[in-house]
C-alpha cells in the first residue's frame, strides 16, 4: 500500500464523496480528499468494518472542515461524567450524545457496530430522527473521554455544549398523546360494533330488551375512559380559557362532548335507547389524531435554544504555566485562558497576547474580522481567527455581553396562543349551530313534542359539531408543515403558518443570511500573474496559519509548492520569505508602505515581489447560490428591506434588488434593527425577519415571523418561529407562495364539510336523524375532508415545484 | 341470541388484549423512534472474516 500525493482534478473522495479540490491522496487504490478521510478509512479497514462503504456510496463526512477543538480532557472529571451520563449500573454507564454528522444508513450501521472498534463499548443504539446515539460503556475498560475520541476518530464528533452540563437530563418522553389515541381508537371501534345491531334493525332491536340493555351499558362503560381520560385536554384547555374570559376552539368541542355524553347517559339509563356515544368517541378519536398530526414536532430541532448551547463546553486554562482543560462552568474571574484558531471565546475577557483577530459576525453581524490588541476587551461569542491567544477572564460566562444581549429580550411572544382565523370561524359557526339547535327545539316544543325537540337539539349539535370543520384546518396545516419540512423549512406551529400568509414585507439580514458565513470570495486585482509568481505566492501563503493567508492559499489551490526560506511572520502586518532567491511580501497596505487610495471597503492583502507591487487580493462575502435572482423574484410580491450590521461595501451589488435607497440599511445595531421593524409595523406592514445570528434575536422577537437561516440542524440559533435550511434559501419564493395557498385549500375543504353539515342539519332539525345516519355521516365527512386536504396540499406543492 | 353475549365478551377481551399490548409496547419505547428500525433491519449479517 503506497501513500502518494498527486493532483488529479476529477477524483472524488472514496470516504466522503466530495470532489477532491486539493491534492488527492491515493491509498489502497482509492482516492481521498484529505488525510482525515483516509484516516477514518484506515481505522474501518483495520477493524473489518468496510461494510460501511457498501451500504451507501461515499457515506462519510468530509474531514476537511472537522472541528479544531480537540480538547476533551475535561471529560475525565468525575462531576462532568456524572452530568453527562443519565444512568449507571455498576461499571456500566449510559450516555446519550447528539451527533450532527449522522445522515445515512451507513452511519447507523457503523455507529451501532462501535463495539467492534472498542470492546469497552457494550451497546450503541442510534435514534436517527433525533440524530442521537445511546451508548452503554464499561467504565473499567474505557473512559468517557475515550468514547468521545473514538467517535471523533471515525468522523462522528458528538456535539457537546454547555447546555449539557448545566441542564439535567430530564427529557422524559411524553407518550400520553399516543396512549390517548390508542384508547380512544379502541373504545370508538368497540362502541361502533356494539351499535351495529341498532343501526341495521332500525330500532326493532329493542324487542330484545335485555340484550339491548347489555349492549348499551357496555357502550357506556367503554365511553367512560374516552370521556374522562382521552377528552381531558379539551376540558382543561377550555376551562382555562373560560377563566380568562376568552374563547378558544376547545370550548365548543368540550361543550359538544359533554352534551352528547349526558344525553346518552340519560337515554341509556331511562329510555333504554342507544345514545350517541359512538359519535362522541369518534369525535374525540379524530380530533386527537388530527392534533397529533399537526403537532408532530421535529425532535432534532429546537426553536428555543439557550445561548449557552452556542458556547463551548470546555476551555483551556493555564495553571502554573501548564494548560489544563476544564469545563466552562468551573472558570472564575482572573483565570488565564488559551484560545486557538476557530475556537469560540467562552467568556468576556481581556487579551493578554499582543494581537489577535476575531470574527464577531454572529454577535454583531459584522462580516470583517476585527483586530484586537493587548489589554482590549474581547466579548464572548467571538470566533478566534488568528493562531493562538491568551486572555484573562473578566466576567463570568453568565454575566457576559452575549448573555445580556440574550436577556434583553422583552416579552416572550413565542408562547402566546392566539386564535387562528379558522378557529375563529369555528367559534362563530358553533354559535350559529347552537342557535339553530335551540330554534329547532323551541319549534318542536311549541308543537308540543318535547322528545323530538330534545332529540333535534342534540343531533344538531352532534352532526354540526365543529369537529369536521376543525379537522380541515388541523389536517391542512399538518400536511403543509410536513411538506415544508421536506423542503428544508421547519415551522414552529400552525399559528405561525397562519401568520406567514399575511406577510407583505421581508426584512433580510446580510451576513450569514444572503451571504454565507464560512466562505468568502477572493479576487486578485492588479497585473496578470505569471505561473512562477502564482507558485511563489501560494508557497508563501501556505506556510502561514493566518486566516487571510489560508484564503489566498485556497485561491491558488492547484499550484506547486516551492521551498521557502527565511520565512517571517509579523503579527497584524504580513508575512515575507524568499522563494528561489526572490523576496516576496504579503501584507497590509501600511506595512508595505503603499499610499491609501481611499476605498477601504474590503479586506485587502497586498503582494510585493522584490520591489514591485503586483496588486492586491480583495476578500468579499460570498453570496448564497442564486440568492440575487431569488430576491428579485421576491421583490415582485413583497416589499424587501435589508438590515445589516456590516459596512456598506456590498451596497452596489445589492442595489439591483433593493431598489429604493431607504430599503438598504447598513451599520445597524441590534436595537436599531428592532426599531426599524417597529416602524414598518406602525405603517401597517406585516413583517417577516430573515436572519441568522444573535444580533437578529430581538428583531425576530419584534417581527411577525422570525426566520432563522441555518447551515445544519445543530447550528446554534436564537429563538425564532421558523427555521430555514440555508440550502433552501433559493426556493423561498415558492415556499411562501405555497403557504399563501393554504387559504384556497381551506376554502375548498370547508365548503365540502359545510355541505355535509347542511345535509345533516336539515335532517337533524326535523328531528328525523337516526343514530345510524349520524354515525355514518360523521366518519364519511371526516374521511373525505381529510383526504381532500391531503390531495390538495400535495397538488399545490407540485405547482410550486416543492418536494412532497 | 344469548350466545351473542359470549361472543361480545370474547371480542372485547381480544381487542382489550391488543390494547394492552399496544400500551405496553408504547411504554417500552417502541414508538419513540419509528424510523431507525426500518433501516436497521436491512443490514446484512456479518460476513465471515477472511
Amino acid at each position: 500500500m503506497k501513500n502518494t500525493v498527486s493532483t488529479d482534478v476529477q477524483a472524488t473522495c472514496y470516504h466522503c464523496g466530495e470532489k477532491c479540490t486539493g491534492a488527492v491522496i491515493h491509498f489502497d487504490e482509492k482516492e481521498f480528499c484529505c488525510t482525515g478521510c483516509k484516516a477514518v478509512f484506515e481505522i474501518l479497514q483495520n477493524n473489518n468494518l468496510c461494510n460501511y462503504y457498501s451500504i451507501t456510496q461515499n457515506p462519510g463526512v468530509s474531514q476537511q472542515r472537522a472541528h479544531v477543538n480537540t480538547y476533551f480532557d475535561f471529560l475525565d472529571e468525575q462531576h462532568v461524567i456524572d452530568q453527562l451520563s443519565f444512568y449507571k449500573e455498576g461499571s456500566q454507564i449510559h450516555v446519550k450524545f447528539s451527533i450532527p454528522n449522522m445522515h445515512c444508513s451507513s452511519c447507523i450501521w457503523l455507529l451501532e457496530n462501535l463495539y467492534k472498534l472498542n470492546h469497552g463499548i457494550v451497546l450503541s443504539r442510534v435514534n436517527f430522527l433525533n440524530k442521537e446515539i445511546h451508548i452503554v460503556y464499561n467504565s473499567d475498560q474505557i473512559s468517557l473521554k475515550e468514547v468521545v475520541l473514538l467517535l471523533k476518530k471515525i468522523g462522528y464528533e458528538p456535539n457537546l455544549s454547555l447546555d449539557d452540563l448545566t441542564n439535567k437530563h430530564d427529557k422524559k418522553v411524553n407518550r400520553a398523546q399516543i396512549y390517548k389515541i390508542g384508547i380512544a381508537g379502541f373504545c370508538f371501534g368497540n362502541i361502533m360494533m356494539l351499535s351495529l345491531p341498532d343501526y341495521f334493525s332500525n330500532g326493532d332491536f329493542s324487542n330484545e330488551l335485555y340484550l339491548n340493555n347489555i349492549f348499551n351499558y357496555l357502550s357506556l362503560a367503554l365511553s367512560i375512559p374516552v370521556f374522562f381520560y382521552c377528552a381531558q385536554e379539551f376540558f382543561i384547555s377550555s376551562w382555562q380559557q373560560l377563566k380568562l374570559k376568552k374563547l378558544n376552539i376547545d370550548i365548543p368541542i368540550a361543550f359538544a362532548i359533554i352534551v352528547t355524553f349526558t344525553v346518552s347517559i340519560y337515554q341509556i339509563l331511562f329510555l333504554h335507547k342507544l345514545g350517541f356515544l359512538d359519535s362522541m368517541s369518534g369525535i374525540v378519536f379524530f380530533m386527537l389524531v388530527g392534533r397529533y398530526f399537526q403537532n408532530k414536532s421535529y425532535n432534532f430541532l429546537t426553536f428555543q435554544r439557550n445561548f449557552s448551547s452556542y458556547l463551548p463546553i470546555a476551555v483551556n486554562k493555564v495553571v502554573d504555566g501548564i494548560e489544563k482543560n476544564i469545563p466552562l462552568t468551573d472558570t472564575t474571574i482572573g483565570d488565564e485562558l488559551v484560545i486557538r484558531q476557530q475556537e469560540i471565546v467562552a467568556s468576556d475577557g481581556i487579551l493578554l497576547s499582543e494581537e489577535a483577530w476575531y470574527d464577531y459576525s454572529f454577535v454583531t453581524g459584522e462580516s470583517n474580522w476585527v483586530q484586537k490588541h493587548q489589554h482590549e476587551v474581547i466579548y464572548a461569542g467571538a470566533i478566534q481567527k488568528s493562531a493562538i491567544a491568551h486572555l484573562k477572564v473578566s466576567k463570568k460566562p453568565s454575566q457576559s455581553y452575549i448573555t445580556q444581549l440574550w436577556n434583553s429580550k422583552k416579552n416572550p411572544k413565542f408562547v402566546s396562543n392566539t386564535l387562528l382565523t379558522t378557529e375563529r370561524i369555528n367559534v362563530y359557526f358553533s354559535a350559529i349551530v347552537l342557535l339553530l339547535g335551540s330554534i329547532a327545539m323551541l319549534y318542536w316544543m311549541y308543537q308540543g313534542d318535547y322528545t323530538t325537540g330534545l332529540k333535534a337539539l342534540v343531533t344538531v349539535w352532534i352532526v354540526a359539531c365543529p369537529c369536521a370543520l376543525l379537522l380541515c384546518s388541523t389536517f391542512t396545516y399538518g400536511n403543509m408543515l410536513s411538506i415544508l419540512a421536506n423542503n428544508g423549512m421547519y415551522i414552529k406551529n400552525a399559528a405561525v403558518l397562519e401568520k406567514i400568509k399575511h406577510i407583505d414585507t421581508l426584512v433580510f439580514d446580510k451576513t450569514g443570511t444572503i451571504t454565507t458565513s464560512n466562505q468568502s470570495d477572493i479576487d486578485f486585482i492588479g497585473r496578470d500573474l505569471s505561473f512562477a509568481e502564482r507558485d511563489m505566492i501560494y508557497s508563501l501563503a501556505y506556510l502561514s496559519i493566518h486566516p487571510l493567508s489560508k484564503s489566498i492559499a485556497d485561491y491558488f489551490d492547484q499550484n506547486d509548492l516551492l521551498t521557502v526560506s527565511e520565512f517571517k511572520s509579523y503579527d497584524g502586518k504580513g508575512i515575507e520569505g524568499k522563494v528561489q532567491n526572490t523576496h516576496i511580501q504579503l501584507g497590509s497596505q501600511q506595512w508595505l508602505g503603499i499610499q491609501s487610495n481611499g476605498s477601504n471597503r474590503y479586506t485587502k492583502v497586498f503582494v510585493k515581489i522584490e520591489n514591485e507591487i503586483l496588486g492586491y487580493f480583495e476578500i468579499k462575502n460570498k453570496y448564497r447560490n442564486n440568492i440575487l435572482t431569488e430576491l428579485k423574484e421576491l421583490s415582485q410580491t413583497y416589499d424587501l428591506h435589508l438590515l445589516s450590521g456590516d459596512n456598506d461595501a456590498e451596497k452596489s451589488s445589492l442595489k439591483d434588488v433593493f431598489t429604493k435607497d431607504a430599503q438598504l440599511n447598513f451599520n445597524q445595531l441590534p436595537e436599531q434593527k428592532t426599531s426599524y421593524i417597529q416602524q414598518l409595523q406602525s405603517k401597517g406592514k406585516t413583517v417577516m425577519m430573515i436572519g441568522d445570528g444573535l444580533n437578529d434575536a430581538n428583531a425576530f422577537e419584534q417581527s411577525d415571523a422570525g426566520v432563522a437561516v441555518i447551515e445544519n440542524e445543530n447550528n446554534f440559533l436564537p429563538a425564532c418561529d421558523v427555521i430555514l435550511m440555508s440550502h433552501s434559501m433559493h426556493i423561498l419564493n415558492n415556499v411562501l407562495g405555497f403557504i399563501t395557498k393554504a387559504r384556497t385549500i381551506l376554502y375548498i375543504t370547508f365548503s365540502v364539510s359545510i355541505i355535509y353539515n347542511l345535509i345533516g342539519l336539515s335532517f337533524a332539525m326535523q328531528g328525523k336523524l337516526t343514530p345510524v345516519s349520524a354515525a355514518i355521516l360523521m366518519p364519511i365527512s371526516t374521511v373525505s375532508v381529510v383526504g381532500l386536504s391531503y390531495i390538495l396540499s400535495r397538488h399545490f406543492a407540485k405547482q410550486f415545484k416543492l418536494k412532497t | 341470541m344469548s350466545v351473542m353475549i359470549i361472543l361480545i365478551a370474547f371480542s372485547i377481551l381480544i381487542a382489550g388484549g391488543f390494547l394492552i399490548a399496544f400500551i405496553v409496547s408504547t411504554k417500552k419505547g417502541q414508538y419513540d423512534d419509528v424510523h431507525t428500525p426500518s433501516i436497521r433491519m436491512l443490514f446484512d449479517d456479518e460476513k465471515p472474516n477472511k
